[in-house]
């Protein structure tokens, strides 16, 4: 016995097909007459077990009221005639639907970076949450007992592994997996974690973007111009950079970076103090130590990096201020975004 | 360190107006964490004139003042302060509320059983440098109670900077100054230390038996200084940078470490018997600190101690001891200026968690050569002319190994290739001549600074350039070198493919947090191995490493139904993590939690999800990441209601995920009542088919063949083993079955059930017959009979 798709499909076909009105005639008594194909089968319902009875029966109902009305349809048609009238709906009551999903806020922002400078020539990849000391430290210029470890407040897990304090652990790691082969650029992008106690700024964990490039000729001027697109690209073309000297164990000469102000451009506000400038990344040339560790010769190579504070430039974005509410996943929160 | 930029213009001639010695700080490379203008913070202090003044009872020159703060306004304050006040002053008085510049915010308060109601401000303790006595006093009345910045002029900031751990030289206002200096094209004035007149006493001899930990030690006795309060000037310098001045000895050695950076050290000469040895404390030595605590020698390497004949006097630059130091009675001082290895001293200090000004100076290293001698000559001539010292005897030094001048060489080109500008010779020769490298003409040999401890290494001359052309002339160009195509990985896709498709669906993505509780380890989780737990945690809520997305998901459904947000459609994508083997291993995983009504507006078919909306979310993330077919095969897994758990395994078996609906108990807690489904799916092991690129197959060129069945079957067995037959007998022309109906009740024996099943047929090469369906059709039927003892209904 062909399907009832099938047989509805045939069926419309034919009243579709159907040029006059005896022909329609004709093709309502080949499906819907006495002894039509559709009525055959209605009649054969009586006899099927209830379990099926139910579907079925549905699928015929529905079959014969779309055969009925394409045959209204094509009635109409034919007599050239058209009544306006249809079914009366009521177009405004609300729709049928979900309330559409919404990416985090600090995903959209570090894809966002991720784009920009996937598109400047830089390849993503991820690298481990829990970090030898080595790749974390050592392999950065801040060997232990190094006053700069004081900087990060570093979690240690029950093994040999430190939880990492910078997505920057993953610079010797590229260049080790490189062979030596120039030039590199390299994005990452991750969870990191320091021992700080939480508060409308602090968290213990934070997410980083982390960049590097490394070749002959990589320079500082390089640096400005690659974070000046990026700075355009997140915040807007007028977006401006302050470059103001600061202190990274793995680079020198560093650089702290401020744009302008996202919100008052520049008129002074709250948010930049009335400064004008918020303080976004750090950055610099790669120093030798770490070029070393990734098995680069930094009399031949050199290269900048930056770091990128996510959770940051995401509250600066949308002007979100407590970094609480990054973590608290309030639907009222998510829905903003 | 709080810098008074009064006192640091001390050093810089000629004078430059207050904005531009802040704007030179950050190009020196200081991190300014806040500027307090005294202009604007010393608004709220005003003019009091002193109306009535007696002795506090029970106490020593302590005063009860009756002020009038304003008009009429009569307040009683007690006068704590070594400075008298006279009755008919006016004098700068902070009321209860006000906060200083220095941090200290003003209360009422009892003292001695009398109600103070505010304080008489010492220049000091409102950050400023003394003018004059150190006490503002005025006598003209028609100040009374007006602001302080309406009576005098006062143009001076506090500034609090955090100096990197790489240049200590800058620990000390002269080595600001030197910067500053260098920035704004100044010239550096070192204060004058007059030498004193030479004494007959003799140097005390000193010994250095730990040369590895002590490079230089340099004292000189002083004889007849008297020990007393300060003087104004001193003590509110001390006091504006947060200093509690002490004694005039040991206010000097304070004021001159601030100065210069370098810490002294001042012992009662007539504690010192014989001899200074700078030794490891010996085992079974103790020494008492001036903070109470007490120092003892164990092993090897044992702390450094300044020790007399016989036994340790200090802990050597970190902590005098208690009974060597200045005390009233002294009148013959020790000054000790030395030089110790930060290595060293950073180990003791942390092994013996003992710290102070002076540690944290040495254990980032400090200049052995000009900064320490000019700070010892400093101390000593201020010990002449502030502490009333008559004679001073010659320096004993003893100084093993001179630090050699570290050299590099810094061609311009060198420069030009790292920063990308162009930078001429000259350029780098007068930048870095400015901070007192010497250069030879050539730039071959630049000889650097010793108090620049920080620079092992010729880039840190380019900075040094670069900062004081400043960064502004590095300007923006784009590279020279070779491009880069940029991309990302097969799990990034894989991601990114998983986010579109469930925020396409509704769903919310959270941020998780990576750290949880250490109960409930097996919670929800799959991934074999123990748990990463931390050695150190913030707190208990915050010790382990996550093994499963889900905890974090069914938190956040309990907090947003607290919140009346009841259709909870969430997901997380990120890392878990255990420890299989010595190494820990991290996954990638998508978690999903899905409850409530499938809709969030539907006035017309409200209808609540459902275990197979999960699953069909589930099924919909494994077909758009091009995942081989999965099967569902039951498991108990703590935390999911017995019965509802699965878990999914693709291909080979391989495990790439679970399923199930949360244990209603665990709900229920939450105060949530409906069922609540969630999942997490191993990303990590999904990847391969979201990089593929598909090759297109032949669009079918004949028609298809529809057919439903239906069968009636025993209620145990599973749909995926009847459609796994019925793949099986149909042969290679079935092209898709799908259940379309399941029912059991009225009509169909209790132990049973009705499954229908809609297939379609279909051949690459020709339009199938009817025959050749029907054949299909029932070795199909013939094959469940078999299998299940299943009857055929509706053919």
């Amino acid at each position: 016995m062909q399907s009832i798709p099938e047989l509805l499909e045939r069926a419309l076909a034919h009243v579709l097909a159907s040029d006059s009105l005896a022909a329609l005639e004709q093709a309502r008594v080949q499906y819907l007459g006495k002894s039509g194909e559709l009525t055959a089968r209605m009649k054969m319902l009586a006899s099927l077990a209830p379990e099926i009875k139910k579907q079925f029966g549905q699928a015929v109902n529905t079959a014969k009221g779309r055969i009925e009305e394409a045959i209204e349809q094509r009635k109409a048609a034919l007599q050239a005639g058209a009544r306006p009238s249809g079914p009366s709906l009521d177009i405004t009551l609300p729709g049928r639907r979900r309330l559409a999903g919404r990416v985090h806020p600090m995903t959209a922002t570090a894809e966002a970076m991720k784009q920009i400078l996937i598109g400047l020539g830089f390849s993503y990849d991820d690298y481990p949450d829990i970090e030898t000391e080595y790749y974390n430290f050592d392999s950065l210029n801040t060997p232990a007992w190094h006053p700069a470890r004081d900087l990060h407040d570093t979690f240690y897990t029950d093994g040999e592994h430190v939880m990492r304090t910078h997505t920057t652990a993953y610079q010797a790691r590229v260049m080790q997996a490189s062979g030596g082969q120039v030039p590199i650029r390299a994005i990452t992008t991750g969870r990191c974690y320091r021992k700080d106690d939480i508060d409308a700024s602090h968290f213990p964990i934070f997410q980083q973007l982390d960049a590097f490039a490394v070749g002959h000729n990589i320079t500082m001027s390089d640096l400005r111009w690659t974070l000046t697109e990026l700075a355009k690209g997140l915040f807007g073309p007028d977006t401006k950079l302050r470059f103001r000297p600061s202190y990274f164990p793995f680079t020198t000469p560093s650089a702290e970076v401020d744009v302008s102000c996202v919100v008052c451009r520049q008129k002074g506000c709250a948010l930049c103090s009335r400064t004008g400038w918020l303080e976004v990344l750090g950055s610099g040339m790669m120093r030798p130590e770490v070029l070393r560790a990734g098995g680069l010769d930094p009399e031949r190579h050199q290269g900048f990096a930056f770091g990128i504070g996510v959770d940051r430039v995401t509250m600066l974005r949308h002007q979100i201020n407590d970094i609480r509410h990054l973590y608290q996943n309030e639907e009222a929160f998510l829905r903003q975004f | 360190m709080i810098v008074n930029t009064e006192w640091l213009l001390d050093y810089l001639t000629p004078r430059v107006p207050l904005t531009e010695l802040l704007a030179a700080l950050p190009r020196v490379g200081l991190d300014v964490e806040a500027t307090h203008h005294l202009s604007g913070t010393l608004a709220a202090v005003r003019v009091g004139f002193v109306r009535a003044k007696r002795p506090l009872e029970g106490t020593e020159g302590r005063y009860v003042c009756d002020m009038e703060v304003a008009r009429g306004d009569l307040r009683q304050i007690v006068c704590a302060s070594a400075h008298p006040v006279e009755v008919g002053w006016g004098v700068p008085v902070a009321l209860p509320g006000t906060e200083l510049p220095t941090g200290t915010v003003i209360h009422e308060e009892t003292m001695h059983g009398v109600l103070s109601q505010g304080m008489i401000c010492l220049d000091g303790e409102m950050g400023m440098v003394a003018k004059g006595t150190g006490l503002q006093v005025f006598h003209d009345e028609a100040l009374l109670g007006r602001s302080l910045t309406e009576a005098i002029a006062i143009d001076e900031a506090l500034v609090h900077v955090k100096v990197y751990p790489n240049r200590p030289d800058c620990l000390g206002l002269i080595g600001i100054a030197r910067e500053a200096a260098a920035m704004l094209g100044l010239q550096l004035v070192l204060p004058t230390a007059p030498l004193p007149p030479d004494s007959s006493a003799a140097a005390v001899p000193v010994e250095i038996l730990a040369p590895s930990l002590c490079t230089r030690y340099t004292c000189q006795v002083l004889q007849g200084v008297r020990v007393a309060p300060s003087p104004a000037w001193l003590a509110s310098r001390l006091m504006a940078v947060g200093s509690r001045p002490i004694n005039n000895v040991v206010d000097i050695t304070n004021f001159t470490m601030h100065e210069w950076g370098q810490p002294l050290h001042a012992f009662d000469l007539h504690r010192v018997r014989e001899k200074i040895v700078v030794r490891r404390f010996a085992a079974g030595e103790s020494l008492r600190l001036l903070d109470g605590r007490t120092v003892e020698g164990v092993g090897d390497d044992a702390p450094l101690a300044i020790a007399d004949a016989h036994a340790p006097m200090a802990l050597a630059g970190i902590m005098g001891g208690e009974t060597s130091g200045i005390a009233e009675s002294t009148t013959d001082v020790l000054l000790e200026a030395a030089h110790f290895e930060p290595t060293g001293i950073r180990m003791s200090s942390r092994r013996l968690g003992v710290s102070s000004d002076s540690c944290y100076r040495f254990e980032r290293g400090m200049d052995p050569n000009e900064t320490l001698n000019g700070a010892r000559y400093r101390a000593a001539a201020l010990l002449f002319s502030v502490a009333g010292a008559k004679s001073a005897g010659p320096v004993a030094d003893a100084y093993p190994t001179p630090a050699k001048p570290k050299v590099f060489a810094m061609p311009a080109e060198r420069v030009s290739r790292c920063l990308g500008i162009t930078v001429q010779p000259e350029q780098v020769a007068s930048c870095l001549t400015k901070l007192g490298y010497r250069c030879s003409e050539d730039l071959q040999r630049v000889e650097v600074p010793s108090r620049r401890v920080d620079v092992d290494d010729a880039v840190v001359l380019i900075e040094d350039v670069a900062r004081v052309l400043g960064y502004d002339a590095i300007t923006p160009s784009p590279s020279s070198e070779t491009p880069t195509a940029g991309g990302s990985t097969a799990l990034d896709q894989a991601r990114s493919i998983g986010r579109r498709l469930l925020v396409g669906g509704g769903f919310l993505e959270l941020r998780g947090v990576p750290l949880e509780a250490l109960e409930g380890e097996a919670l929800y989780s799959q991934i074999t191995g123990a748990s990463v737990t931390l050695a150190n945690p913030l707190n208990a809520d915050l010790a382990r490493v996550r093994r499963s997305l889900v905890p974090f998901l069914v938190k956040t459904a309990v907090y947003n139904a607290s919140r009346r947000s009841m259709n909870f459609r969430y997901f997380e994508i990120d890392k878990i993590f255990s420890r299989p083997a010595a190494e820990p291993e991290e996954h990638w995983a998508v978690g999903i939690l899905l409850g409530g009504a499938l809709n969030d507006a539907d006035w017309s078919t409200r209808s609540e999800t459902d275990f197979f909306d999960l699953k069909g979310v589930v099924e919909s993330l494994l077909e758009a990441l091009r995942a081989p077919r999965a099967s569902f095969i039951p498991v108990t897994i703590e935390g999911y209601a017995p019965g509802t758990a699965a878990r999914i395994t693709v291909g080979n078996g391989e495990t790439v995920g679970v399923l199930g609906q949360i244990a209603p108990e665990t709900l229920a807690a939450g105060r949530i009542q409906q069922p609540v489904f969630a999942g997490e799916l191993f990303l990590g092991r999904l990847t391969e088919g979201s990089r593929a690129t598909p090759a297109f197959a032949a669009l079918p060129r004949y028609p298809a063949v529809f057919r439903d069945l239906s069968f009636v079957v025993d209620r145990a067995v599973a749909y995926a083993a009847m459609e796994d037959a019925i793949r099986r007998a149909a042969g290679p022309q079935l092209e898709s079955v799908d259940c379309m109906d399941v029912f059991a009740g009225k009509g169909i024996a209790p132990d049973r059930r009705s499954v229908a099943v809609s297939m379609v047929f279909r051949a690459p090469d020709r339009t199938l017959a009817s025959e050749d369906v029907n054949t299909a059709v029932d070795g199909i039927a013939a094959q469940l009979a078999r299998e299940f003892g299943a009857e055929v209904r509706g053919r």
